[in-house]
């Protein structure tokens, strides 16, 4: 990524503890709504309404609860989480901190992922950094009914555990697989206690509105997907790295900026993402749009979209929990369909019965993991089809 | 929203809380739920799968199992909600608020029929030659929903196949990952043998370290079989080698029908849970070749006048001093819980009871009198066992149940091999004569047992005999206490008016042995080892447990009703019906209970004969601990 690029966040205009600074200062009602009225929703792909999530959290009466990092940033050309730790690692933990003042959390945990363990050291500084400065530990910020502190566990290396309740079953020291929602996190999460989970970039994003205020934030991008977000672009294009835009900015503007004008085709939200042809450029990545998670992968004129199909699939088949048939078995024999194409045998009925089959891996798995698995496969062949049908044969010795 | 509701994710029926139907049903506030235009108001917390069934509407399931905690991983159940998108399984969706669903929409049937193909691509689907051909849930489920072509390609990969173990066989091509049985040995039973490993394509169902069988700490209860939708799991079958001994001319074999499979064996035959017909039984286990059949009962009772002598005598010295108060005696009848105890406390199995099994000790029988007195050569004498889990065939392997070099049982059939055996012989239900027990120590006397109801009651029985000189009646007011509030694991107090003395000899050593007020015989009972577990450590706390004489342990919910051997399905409700199939009493009507007592005596004193005396009532054990090999 590009130093100068990073530079241009948001976050770096931020004042040092402005956000925890100002949540001090308010009731803690008051710090729930202003969350709710910026409008941030969930950075991580889900986006439930963050002001929500507390609120529900905040209501449910419990001796413990806790609030959780979600660093697990395992979508495939997703690194902007990556960014924001290693240059903004403040912003998170303030953020984690004023949510926990405001619905009345004692614990924090950060779910690193295996990958950037190597950042350990340098977390652990900075909490420890501000442990001494008074903003974690007895007495946060000075007031004395507020202790709260944060932990680090490492990953082990599953995707699903992005999933916020895999991620809290690992956390507990379990196998990272899926709960079945309801109860969702916010009322009984990590050990039965109500639980706020967010995205990293969330957390920094709750600081920001903090510091600078709800109507900021909201005025900001459109009135269904208000405020800005982090782009991870990589793939075919001039100028790959993190950038942050408004929401609601176009797929073609957004090409022009990284220098991607000749792509066919743009992955939105990575491999649980969906594949956006030329034709659609002009879709806005909103979340009444294109929902978007975190990563843009640009691909030229050149990519051969049966490959890219096949990787993704190749991704999901290894990396689903196993826990749940459509998402365990489904996505092998989308896998086996895309196969079947690249050595031209894959009838064109077989490919209609692998598109239902992808529906129903939409409509019946157990998480959003395994409900967003088939999107790029879905979306390549309906954008695709007489390319990949079409396609010239590999080389059969091969 | 309470979560007191959604706290079932790890709890099966065998641990629930007594109380809490108590609590559901007492909560004002209903919810609403319409299904498919009918309307019913539930409590929250309900599942759509439950309001269905109070509805009769039916929702098909697959890794849903009455006796199991929710994981809702098959899909197979999934509903339309109004105001999702995605479809819901319906046994894993609580009621909070009022919803409205639809159970069958061409969406659901599409999505559906996905399912189960996805299923049987996975599945080695060798049906016809399959042990579970006719009572395969994932085959039912697959004629009932139009599931006629697997329709994607099969997956190819081999995967484990072990039959290491007399206890268990694995056939890991025909497992569907459902989990029941990762959740009926983890928590229900929490023997912890297997579990999900690796994920995704590479997901598997595996033993820790990926251990054979043989090398893990199964204790053989076979609630993983008996919980199997499929034929991944099977008990290891020995039909052949018992056929072999039939047809051979020159062999004597004797069967042993041990009593939950001389009902839950009606079950093979295509009757309904809870039939108990013995007289057709035994004439038809004859008529397939067995050259004789013994009541596995009589074997009971006699272990029961032993213990009962056993025990008194400790009572009565116990109760005269309480300072030399000992240890609670635990049972050893169940061969599932001596191999749990044997691994998981070998400390403790200085408490054991010393006696064999009535499996064991009545192919002692057979082996030491009966072979001598047939009137046959007694080395052509083959003792076939029957029985409710093949944790009895590990038993019979075991070196410390041999009798003269010996195997004291030869082969262990249980309810499936048996049933499997009888369906095989071709023999004709109908209009099937009433046969009879022979009788194990003279040879003419056909002996048949009234049932009863379970070993601690007869032995309770017996025991207050011997203690207080009168037989037990229904005047005396017998308490029953559950320290952990759950059905599982309780206490009888019996109050005793005071010691009359244990055998008959009176021994009244300070004169005040009777009339003393509050005196207890304290007989425990308790079924799962999940509760064994916690009347363990109970008793190492010095519980309530830890004060009672005698404790029974069986290791399957509902004793041997529940085992592993009988046939699947398997519900608490089937194995209640199985259970009220036998009469209840507390101890054995005359004349068989003077039987006993005379062959008992004639053991003791040596005069039955020189090889059959009450050293063939014993056993020891073998602390094995948690890490084999």
């Amino acid at each position: 990524m590009k130093s100068s690029v990073v530079s241009k966040l948001t976050f770096s205009t931020i004042p040092v503890d402005a956000g925890l600074h100002a949540a001090t200062g308010m009731s803690l009602e008051d710090i729930v709504e202003t969350v709710r009225e910026s409008g941030l929703r969930g950075r991580g792909g889900g986006a439930f309404s963050v002001g929500r999530k507390w609120e529900v959290a905040r209501g449910v009466r419990s001796d413990r609860k806790y609030v959780i990092c979600n660093a697990a940033e395992g979508e495939p050309g997703s690194f902007k989480d990556r960014a924001i730790l290693s240059g903004y690692a403040p912003l998170v933990f303030e953020g984690m901190t004023i949510a926990a003042l405001a619905v009345g959390a004692t614990r924090g945990i950060i779910y690193l992922r295996a990958e950037y363990a190597y950042m350990l050291g340098h977390l652990e500084s900075v909490l420890a950094a501000r442990r001494k400065a008074g903003l974690l530990g007895k007495q946060v910020a000075g007031n004395p009914r507020f202790n709260f502190d944060i932990r680090i566990q490492i990953g082990e290396g599953a995707y699903v555990c992005g999933q916020e309740t895999a991620l809290i079953e690992f956390l507990e020291g379990h196998r990272g697989e899926p709960r079945n929602r309801p109860p969702y996190p916010a009322v009984s999460g990590y050990r039965g206690a109500p639980t706020v989970v967010h995205n990293v970039e969330t957390w920094a994003w709750v600081t920001c509105v903090m510091a600078k205020g709800a109507k900021w934030f909201h005025d900001l991008g459109t009135p269904k997907s208000p405020g800005m977000k982090l782009f991870s672009v990589s793939g075919d294009c001039s100028r790959p790295g993190v950038y942050e835009f408004q929401l609601g900015l176009s797929v073609a503007e957004l090409l022009r900026v990284v220098g991607g004008e000749d792509a066919q085709g743009v992955q939105v939200g990575g491999a649980s993402g969906r594949m956006v042809p030329r034709s659609q450029f002009g879709r806005k990545i909103a979340y009444e749009d294109l929902p978007y998670g975190g990563a843009v992968i640009i691909l030229g004129e050149n990519r051969d979209m049966l490959e890219v199909a096949h990787n993704y699939l190749k991704f999901f088949t290894s990396e689903s929990c196993g826990q749940c048939t459509p998402c365990r078995e489904g996505t092998r024999k989308l896998l086996d369909g895309v196969e079947r194409l690249r050595n031209g045998r894959c009838s064109s009925a077989y490919l209609d019965q692998l598109i239902s089959l992808g529906e129903s891996i939409q409509a019946a798995s157990k998480c959003g993991l395994g409900q967003s698995s088939p999107q790029a496969f879905l979306s390549i062949v309906a954008h695709y089809r007489g390319k990949l049908m079409g396609r010239k044969l590999v080389d059969d010795a091969r | 929203m309470t979560h007191g509701n959604f706290d079932r994710r790890r709890v099966p029926v065998s641990q629930r809380l007594m109380s809490a139907e108590a609590t559901a049903n007492s909560d004002g506030n209903l919810v609403t739920v319409t299904m498919d235009g009918r309307e019913i108001k539930v409590t929250p917390g309900t599942t759509l799968l439950e309001a269905a069934a109070r509805l009769g509407i039916h929702i098909p399931t697959l890794c849903t199992h009455p006796d199991l905690c929710v994981v809702g991983n098959c899909r197979v159940c999934m509903v339309e909600v109004d105001g999702t998108d995605a479809l819901q399984a319906a046994c894993a969706t609580p009621v909070t608020e009022p919803v409205t669903v639809r159970t069958y929409s061409g969406k659901i049937r599409r999505v559906r029929r996905h399912m189960l193909q996805l299923l049987l691509a996975h599945h080695d689907g060798e049906c016809h030659s399959c042990s579970r051909n006719g009572a395969c849930e994932l085959a039912e489920l697959s004629e009932a929903y139009g599931v006629t072509e697997v329709g994607f390609a099969r997956n190819r990969e081999s995967r484990v196949f072990d039959n290491s173990s007399s206890l268990l066989v694995r056939n890991m091509n025909k497992c569907v990952l459902c989990r029941r049985c990762v959740r009926a040995c983890i928590d229900m039973q929490e023997v912890g043998v297997m579990e999900a490993v690796g994920k995704g394509e590479q997901i598997e169902i595996e033993t820790f370290g990926k251990k054979n069988m043989a090398e893990v700490v199964c204790i053989g209860c076979g609630q993983c079989i008996s919980h199997c939708p499929t034929a991944a799991l099977v008990n290891p079958d020995d039909t052949d080698k018992v056929w072999q001994a039939i047809d051979n001319p020159d062999r004597h074999v004797v069967l042993q029908l041990s009593p939950s499979v001389r009902v839950a064996l009606w079950e093979m035959l295509g009757m309904a849970p809870g039939t108990d017909d013995v007289g057709p039984l035994v004439h038809m286990l004859r008529a397939a070749g067995f050259n004789a059949v013994f009541d596995g009962q009589q074997a009971a009772a006699l272990i029961i006048a032993e213990q009962a002598r056993l025990l008194s005598a400790i009572i009565c010295e116990g109760l005269a001093h309480p300072e030399k108060d000992r240890w609670p005696v635990l049972s050893a009848n169940c061969s599932g819980w001596v191999k749990y105890m044997e691994h998981f406390a070998p400390a403790m199995l200085k408490h054991m009871s010393p006696l064999k099994s009535p499996e064991q000790l009545l192919g002692t029988l057979v082996r030491t009198h009966y072979a001598r007195h047939y009137g046959g050569e007694p080395s052509a004498v083959v003792s076939v066992a029957s029985a409710p889990c093949a944790s009895r065939k590990f038993e019979a392997e075991s070196p410390l149940n041999t009798q003269f070099g010996e195997k004291s049982v030869d082969y262990v059939l249980t309810t499936v091999e048996l049933g499997k055996m009888l369906k095989e012989s071709g023999i004709g239900l109908s209009r099937m004569p009433a046969g009879k027990f022979d009788g194990l120590i003279c040879t003419n006397a056909a002996v048949s047992f009234t049932p009863g109801n379970s070993m601690v009651h007869q032995l309770c029985g017996a025991v207050f005999e011997l203690v207080t000189g009168t037989p037990i009646s229904k005047k005396v007011k017998i308490e029953y206490t559950s320290p952990f509030g759950i059905s599982g694991a309780y206490i009888m107090n019996v109050p005793i008016q005071g010691v009359n003395d244990a055998t008959g000899k009176n021994k009244n050593g300070n004169g005040d042995g009777g009339g003393q007020k509050g005196m207890q015989l304290r007989f425990g009972k308790c079924e799962g080892t999940a509760n064994a577990k916690r009347v363990i450590e109970d008793i190492r706390n010095g519980g309530p447990f830890s004060r009672c004489h005698f404790i029974e342990f069986l290791a399957c919910p509902d004793g041997c009703f529940g085992g592993g051997g009988h046939p699947a399905p398997t519900s608490s409700g089937i194995r209640q019906m199985r259970r009220e199939a036998f009469p209840v009493s507390y101890a054995l009507a005359e004349p068989e209970a003077a039987w006993i007592g005379e062959i008992h005596a004639q053991c003791q004193n040596g005069t039955l004969d020189e090889m059959t005396t009450l050293d063939a009532f014993y056993t020891s054990y073998m602390p094995r601990g948690k890490f084999m090999k």
